[in-house]
C-alpha cells in the first residue's frame, strides 16, 4: 500500500501541534491566584485552595520553595501570595510587603519509640530546662536526665540543616523567657543536621537514643491522627513538677491541637504562619484571604494545624480591611 | 541582440551566484551569532552575580569574610571560612579514593577486558553514571550514613552520627568515578596499536607496556579525565546537602560534619531569600564557586599543555 503521506509532513504536523499546545501552556493558563513559598504552612493552604476552589470557582495554582522564595515572587509581582512559615522581618516590610497571620502551626521535641527511658519521658515528661541541656549537650546521656533512672546510651541530638522557622522556634523556646538560641548555634551544638523535616523523621526512626524536633505532622499519622511509625512526642513538662493530668495530651492529634487551640501548650514552640503581598492583597486574592480568615478557619485542624484564637483572628481581619 | 542576450545570461548566473553567497554569508553569521551568545550569557551571568554581591561586598571586605568562621546570616556574620574548608575537603578525600579506583578500571576495560565481560561492564558503568545524584543521596542515608556511624567511625574511634566529610567523600567518589572511568578508557583506546606493539616486542610485559608506557601515553586524557572529576565534586550539591550534616564549622576530623560552598546555598536559600543581605551573601558564594571552578580549568589547561609537551610519544 502506498502512503498518501510523507514521514517530513507528519513530523511537520507534529511540531506544529507542539508549538500550538505550548503555546497553550504559555498563555491560556486560567490561574486566578497564584501562591507559592514556605513549605510548612503548604498542605493547610492546598487544602483552602481547594475547597474554594469548589465554591467560588477561582482555580489556584500553589507552589513551594519555602518563605524566602515566596516572599521574593510576591515581592516581584511573580505570584499573588506567599506563604510564610515565620514572622515578616523588618527588612521586608520596608520592601513593602503586608502579611496577615492565618493559623499556628506546632512543632514538638521526638524521640524514637525504644528510647532507653522512653516509659519515664512519657510517664514525667522533660522540663523546658532539661529539653534545654539536652539540645546544648550539657546532658549527654540518657542515664543523667533522670537522677532516679538508669540507662547508659550516649544522646544524639539532631538538627535540621536548611534554614527552617520551626528550627528557629525551637531555639526560642529553648532558650526560655528573654533569651534564645540561634539556628546557628543549635545547628553547630548537635551531633547532625538534615535537610527538611522527613529527613529528621527518618533519622531519628533509624537510631533509638537520637532526640529532635518535628513538626506535628510528621509525629501523628496523617489520616488517623494516631501515634504510628517509631517516633514519639516528648511530653513537655511546663511546671516542673511532673507531667500532670493537664499537661498529658500527646496520646492522638485531637488532643494535641485542643490543648495548643487552649493555649496549654506554649508558643513558641507553637508559632504562627502568615499569608503575604505585594501592598494589600488584590482581587480575588483578597477574597481568597478573607475567606481564609473567617469561614476557612473551621478547615485549619483537618489539615493538622490550630486555627487563630478568637481575639486574634479579629485582629488579622481588621488588618486586612485596613492594609499596610 | 544576440548581446543583450548574453548579459542577461551573465545577469542570471550573477544572480544566482549572488544568491549563494548571500547564503553563505547569512549562515556563517548565523554561526559566529551563535559563538558569541554562549561567551554573552556566561559575562551576563557573571556580570549579574557580581553586581548582585554589591551589597555584601559594601559591607565586609572579601578578605575578612573569606578568613572568617563566624556564619550566622541572622545577625549578619558572613564567615565563609568553614564552607571553604568543607568544600576542599570534600574534593580532596573524594580525588584520593576515587581517582585509584578510576584509573585501575579503565586499564581494566581498556586493556583486559574483552567481549561480553567488557561490555557487561562497559554499560553498567554507563547506568551508573546516568542515575540522578539525589537518588544516591538517598540511598547512602540509609545504607551509607548508619555503617559509617556504626561500625567505620567507631574503629577510627569517633562517636559521630555517620553525616559529614568521610561520608560525603565516599559517596561522591561513586558518583564522580564513572565520568572518570569512561574519559580514560576513550583516551587509553585512542592510543595507537603501534605503542603496544612496540613495547611487547622489545620484551616488556602487559603490566609494564601499561605502566611505562601507555599511561603515560594517556596522561593528559586522564589528568583532565580526573579533573573533570575534581570539578564535579567540587560544585556538587545535592549528596553534600543530604548527607554531611550542615554544620558551620572548620571540620576537626574526616568524619566531622562540615558545610560546602554549595549546601550553603542550597540550605539559606529557600527561607532567607527575600532579605537583601542575605541574598547578596549568597550570591556572592555563587561567585567564589565560578572564580574558584574557573580558575581550576584554567590551571589545568596550562598543566595538561605542559604535559602533552612532556609525554610525547
Amino acid at each position: 500500500m502506498e502512503r498518501d503521506y510523507s514521514r517530513r509532513s507528519v513530523l511537520g504536523i507534529l511540531g506544529s501541534g507542539s508549538v500550538a499546545a505550548m503555546a497553550g501552556c504559555l498563555s491560556g493558563s486560567s490561574t486566578d491566584v497564584n501562591i507559592s513559598g514556605g513549605v510548612g504552612p503548604r498542605m493547610a493552604v492546598e487544602t483552602w485552595a481547594d475547597l474554594y476552589n469548589d465554591e467560588h470557582d477561582v482555580s489556584f495554582d500553589v507552589g513551594g520553595g519555602g518563605t524566602g522564595v515566596g516572599v521574593s515572587e510576591v515581592l516581584e509581582n511573580q505570584v499573588d501570595i506567599a506563604m510564610m512559615g515565620r514572622t515578616p522581618d523588618e527588612d521586608e516590610i520596608d520592601q513593602g510587603l503586608f502579611a496577615v497571620p492565618m493559623l499556628i502551626d506546632t512543632v514538638v521535641g521526638t524521640v524514637h519509640e525504644d528510647n532507653p527511658i522512653i516509659d519515664e519521658i512519657q510517664e514525667r515528661g522533660l522540663t523546658r530546662e532539661d529539653m534545654e541541656a539536652i539540645f546544648t549537650k550539657e546532658t549527654e546521656n540518657w542515664g543523667d536526665v533522670y537522677d532516679d533512672v538508669d540507662a547508659d546510651e550516649d544522646i544524639t541530638v539532631y538538627g535540621r540543616s536548611d534554614a527552617s522557622a520551626a528550627y528557629q522556634k525551637w531555639g526560642d523556646f529553648l532558650g526560655g523567657e528573654d533569651d534564645y538560641h540561634t539556628e546557628n548555634e543549635l545547628e553547630s551544638l548537635s551531633d547532625g543536621n538534615h535537610d527538611g523535616d522527613s529527613a529528621v523523621q527518618e533519622a531519628i526512626a533509624n537510631n533509638e537514643n537520637a532526640v529532635s524536633l518535628n513538626n506535628i505532622n510528621y509525629v501523628y499519622d496523617l489520616d488517623s491522627g494516631e501515634l504510628e511509625g517509631a517516633i514519639r512526642p516528648i511530653p513537655l513538662d511546663q511546671d516542673g513538677d511532673g507531667l500532670s493530668d493537664e499537661e498529658d495530651f500527646y496520646g492522638n492529634r485531637e488532643e494535641f491541637l485542643d490543648a495548643v487551640e487552649e493555649g496549654e501548650y506554649p508558643m513558641p514552640p507553637a508559632r504562627e504562619m502568615f499569608l503575604a503581598s505585594d501592598g494589600q492583597f488584590e482581587d480575588e486574592a483578597y477574597d481568597f484571604v478573607e475567606w481564609v480568615l473567617s469561614d476557612g478557619q473551621e478547615y485549619v485542624r483537618d489539615s493538622g494545624y490550630v486555627p487563630l484564637e478568637e481575639d486574634r483572628l479579629e485582629e488579622a481581619q481588621q488588618t486586612l480591611e485596613e492594609g499596610p | 541582440m544576440a548581446e543583450s542576450t548574453e548579459s542577461a545570461e551573465s545577469n542570471q548566473t550573477g544572480g544566482r551566484f549572488s544568491k549563494r553567497l548571500r547564503r553563505e554569508r547569512l549562515s556563517s553569521a548565523w554561526f559566529t551569532v551563535a559563538g558569541y551568545f554562549a561567551i554573552g550569557i556566561f559575562v551576563l551571568i557573571v556580570v549579574t552575580m557580581i553586581y548582585q554581591s554589591l551589597p555584601l561586598l559594601e559591607e565586609f571586605s572579601i578578605a575578612q569574610m573569606v578568613s572568617s568562621s563566624n556564619w550566622n546570616p541572622d545577625q549578619n556574620e558572613f564567615g565563609f571560612l568553614p564552607a571553604i574548608v568543607g568544600t576542599v575537603y570534600v574534593s580532596i578525600l573524594t580525588m584520593v579514593m576515587g581517582t585509584p579506583i578510576a584509573i585501575l578500571t579503565a586499564i581494566y576495560l581498556a586493556e583486559y577486558a574483552e567481549g561480553r565481560m567488557k561490555t557487561l561492564v562497559g554499560s553498567f558503568i554507563d547506568v551508573l553514571a546516568a542515575i540522578p545524584s539525589v537518588i544516591f543521596g538517598l540511598v547512602a542515608l540509609f545504607a551509607v550514613v548508619p555503617f559509617v556511624g556504626n561500625h567505620l567511625a567507631p574503629a577510627f574511634g569517633s562517636s559521630a552520627t555517620g553525616q559529614g566529610i568521610f561520608t560525603v567523600s565516599l559517596v561522591m567518589s561513586i558518583i564522580v568515578t564513572p565520568f572518570m572511568i569512561s574519559l580514560s578508557v576513550e583516551s587509553l583506546e585512542a592510543l595507537p596499536d603501534e605503542l603496544r606493539e612496540t613495547s611487547l616486542g622489545v620484551g616488556a610485559t602487559k603490566w609494564e607496556t601499561i605502566r611505562t608506557v601507555l599511561l603515560r601515553a594517556a596522561g593528559p586524557g586522564i589528568f583532565s579525565a580526573v579533573l573533570l572529576g575534581f570539578g564535579r565534586v567540587f560544585g556538587a550539591t545535592i549528596v553534600p546537602a543530604m548527607l554531611i550534616g550542615g554544620q558551620t564549622h572548620i571540620p576537626d576530623s574526616p568524619f566531622a560534619t562540615g558545610q560546602t560552598l554549595p549546601t550553603l546555598i542550597v540550605n539559606d536559600f529557600g527561607e532567607l531569600m527575600s532579605l537583601p543581605l542575605n541574598q547578596s551573601a549568597l550570591i556572592f558564594v555563587g561567585v567564589m564557586l565560578l572564580v574558584v571552578v574557573w580558575l581550576f580549568n584554567f590551571s589545568a589547561m596550562l598543566i595538561r599543555r605542559r604535559l602533552r609537551r612532556r609525554w610525547q610519544y
